[in-house]
């Protein structure tokens, strides 16, 4: 039996102020002094001994006295006796551990009592230690909120109404806030730690909204850290569910994912200045789905078409080209179908503004990572490469044409001149050969009469030529006076015509009442020369050709008609153009230059020629003239 | 010596008359065509012993008489000699290779043409 203070009044507190906190804690506390006199026992010591007296009735009680009663709870009695007796008086002692009979252990500490460098008693403290393997509801929670200490993320846990139950390390860094925040809601432990309230609100609607859902609800949140640096954290609120399907509680965690963030805006970047490039680019270039529908088309498209982009996007590649071309399109489902893996063409498009444009198109399948693969379009416009082919094959032809006109030129000029010259120097021969002979070889006028006239031919054609470059300086002025027309024509006919060299003889018509008009009587008998020259040229071994004239109240007609060889049809235009000649007049001697003088002469009366012509018929060139004052 | 006859066909009159000319001071006979088809009808009844013809002339041109002549037994074997306007080295190649004998630009001397038609006339 143990015995009870009954010296109470005799024994010395020395531990003044910590029997308040001993009696609170959950350990078995005996203090002692050195007298080996009980100072203070709390309940729990009471408790774990079996002590059935109150704790303040152990107080001045002897140790030694009552140790048999204390070791007797110990399957080693007499070791706990000794360790009693035999105290080690200055040396801490930790966790001791003492195997009581019924098969629990108790764990003693043992704290010399000092005061002012005295020992002035010895402390115990007994605990019962816990079974390791049987785990308490208690320490799984701790082991699990231990755990979520050491992980990077932040995660807390939030009963129904928000408030906080629990918030590892990383969510909550001091312990102390830590501590404080138990309880609260997360709108006043932000407020608490002087941290942006907005952001604690927009946590809390998104827990309660995992609440009123019954799902994750998740969002990015940026925050900008201590070295600016912005950081981006996907936090996911989870809902946690009891065995009745009903929400205990609010899990919140959150993930780094600024790696994640700064790749993403890198490659949106990427991105976007690929496209960029692309819009800088001068071919058009687009890109389609594996139906066809435009996913991209660059900024040349508006270029090139004058047609927006925005009009068309989303739609199908054949709405941008949307007139018929089966060629095209058969090349691209080649290309779609994987039949092709490159094919190319030409093609013309009607920009806006109403101007053909020539694309050349390359059509290759985009790369794809499923098996849906589109086609890439590649349009270069060669517009003006086309028309600079043309314009060079433009000037080509025209070079090529010059190069036979001035050999067409060169040809007849020296046949206009080899000709008479002949005639020239031959006759000159004969003369000199009769003179050398002194034999007559018929008239001497006659070769002296050639020489004259053929001097005369050559000073004429030479004349025509030289008016060829006035008209085309445009030095020559019309100088016109009062005439007879009917009388001036007989004139032009009797000079030649009348009859020509080969016998025959030029018809005059005239109509109607001759009406009295000025003209430039040189010009005109020049030109009528030159008409009635090409009648006879023309018309060897045909009928007499006609000169008509023909008097209207506002105009008169002079017509020089022929049945000749005819101009072919796509000639006449030609007609008045230097030195050319139609393409049937064969060995036909002629200069080109007549028409031209005629034409000219008589856009100087302010008239015009007028040509019909047909094929082995016969020709008429009417000179349509107003009268003049 | 017999006097040799020489076709001359030119449409030139003034041409013609003179080449005539010159031939008969040399003492030559000639024969005048002012034209191809006037050339084949004094072909028909008369043998030259040598052709002058123009190039450049209305309806047949010189070309064409010579090809009609080569084309004749009667008269293939006759030397013939163009007169012609055209002096260019290519046109002159292309009058011998088309089988005449010989090519005389004009204006041409009666010097070269009495050469010419010796040569010709062996």
């Amino acid at each position: 039996m143990l015995q009870s203070n009954q010296k109470i009044q005799s024994y010395t507190y020395l531990n003044e102020g910590l029997d308040f906190i001993f009696e609170s804690v959950e350990m078995g506390v005996l203090i002692e002094n050195m007298n080996r006199q009980v100072e203070f026992a709390n309940q729990v010591f009471c408790d774990l001994f079996n002590i059935q007296l109150a704790p303040h009735q152990l107080k001045g009680t002897s140790i030694i006295e009552n140790l048999p009663h204390f070791s007797l709870q110990f399957e080693d009695a007499a070791a706990f006796e000794k360790s009693i007796t035999q105290i080690p008086a200055t040396q801490l002692i930790k966790n001791e551990k003492w195997k009581t009979c019924d098969g629990k252990i108790l764990l003693r500490d043992y704290i010399p009592l000092f005061k002012d460098n005295e020992l002035k008693g010895h402390i115990w403290m007994y605990r019962e230690q816990k079974q390791t393997t049987t785990l308490q509801p208690q320490a799984a929670t701790s082991i699990i909120e231990n755990a979520f200490d050491h992980l990077p993320g932040e995660i807390a846990i939030f009963d129904t109404d928000a408030k906080i139950v629990f918030a590892n390390k990383a969510y909550i860094s001091s312990n102390e806030k830590r501590i404080w925040a138990k309880g609260k809601t997360l709108s006043q432990y932000f407020s608490y730690a002087n941290l942006s309230t907005e952001t604690a609100l927009f946590r809390m609607e998104n827990i309660k909204k995992a609440i009123q859902e019954k799902q994750a609800v998740s969002w990015e949140e940026l925050s900008i850290a201590p070295t600016k640096s912005k950081q981006y954290h996907l936090r996911t609120c989870y809902p946690v569910f009891n065995t009745q399907k009903q929400i205990e509680s609010v899990i919140e965690q959150s993930i780094d994912i600024s790696v994640q963030k700064s790749l993403e805006a890198r490659l949106k970047q990427v991105i976007q200045q690929f496209f960029n490039t692309l819009d800088k680019v001068n071919d058009i270039i687009i890109q389609t789905n594996d139906e066809l529908k435009l996913e991209f088309i660059n900024k040349a498209w508006e270029e090139i078409t004058g047609q927006s982009i925005a009009a068309y996007n989303g739609n199908s590649i054949f709405d941008i080209l949307s007139v018929k071309r089966y060629e095209l399109y058969g090349k691209m489902f080649a290309v779609l179908s994987g039949e092709a893996s490159e094919k190319s063409g030409l093609l013309t498009i009607q920009a806006k503004d109403g101007k053909e444009k020539y694309l050349q198109y390359n059509l290759q399948p985009t790369f794809s990572v499923d098996d849906k693969q589109g086609v890439l379009a590649t349009f270069t416009d060669i517009t003006n490469q086309q028309l600079q082919q043309s314009q060079l094959l433009e000037l080509v032809k025209r070079e090529k044409e010059l190069n036979e006109l001035k050999t067409a030129f060169v040809n007849m000029v020296s046949h206009e001149l080899r000709t008479p010259l002949t005639v020239i120097s031959s006759s000159a021969e004969i003369l000199d050969l009769m003179l050398q002979s002194g034999k007559s070889h018929g008239e001497v006028s006659i070769y002296t009469k050639q020489i004259i006239d053929e001097v005369e031919k050559m000073t004429a054609f030479m004349q025509d030529l030289l008016m060829v470059s006035k008209i085309e300086a445009g030095k020559i002025e019309l100088n016109p006076s009062p005439s007879n027309i009917a009388a001036f024509i007989e004139k032009v006919v009797a000079n030649g015509f009348n009859p020509w060299k080969d016998g025959r003889s030029t018809d005059i018509q005239i109509k109607r009442t001759p009406v009295k008009t000025a003209i430039d009587e040189k010009m005109l008998e020049h030109a009528l020369h030159n008409l009635l020259t090409n009648a006879f040229k023309y018309s060897s071994g045909k009928a007499n050709p006609v000169v008509r004239v023909s008097f209207a109240k506002t105009y008169f007609t002079i017509s020089v008609v022929d049945n000749g060889i005819g101009i072919p049809a796509a000639e006449i235009e030609k007609l008045f153009t230097s030195f050319f000649r139609a393409t049937n007049a064969g060995n036909i001697s002629g200069t080109g230059i007549g028409l031209i003088v005629t034409k000219y002469f008589t856009e100087q009366h302010k008239g015009y020629v007028l040509v019909k012509s047909q094929i082995n018929k016969g020709t008429i060139f009417t000179l349509k003239l107003p009268y003049l004052q | 010596m017999s006097q040799h006859i020489v076709l001359v066909i030119e449409d030139e009159p003034a041409i013609l008359n003179n080449i005539c000319t010159i031939l008969q001071i040399s003492g030559y006979q000639f024969i005048k065509a002012a034209n191809g088809a006037e050339a084949l009808q004094a072909l028909a009844t008369q043998t030259p012993q040598l052709i002058l013809c123009d190039v450049m002339m209305p309806g047949m041109d010189g070309f064409e008489v010579l090809k009609t002549i080569r084309q004749n037994p009667a008269t293939q074997h006759i030397p013939f000699c163009f007169l012609s306007a055209r002096a260019d080295v290519v046109d002159i190649d292309y009058g011998l290779h088309s089988g005449a004998n010989g090519y005389l630009t004009k204006p041409f001397t009666a010097k070269d043409l009495i050469e010419t038609a010796k040569r010709l006339l062996g």
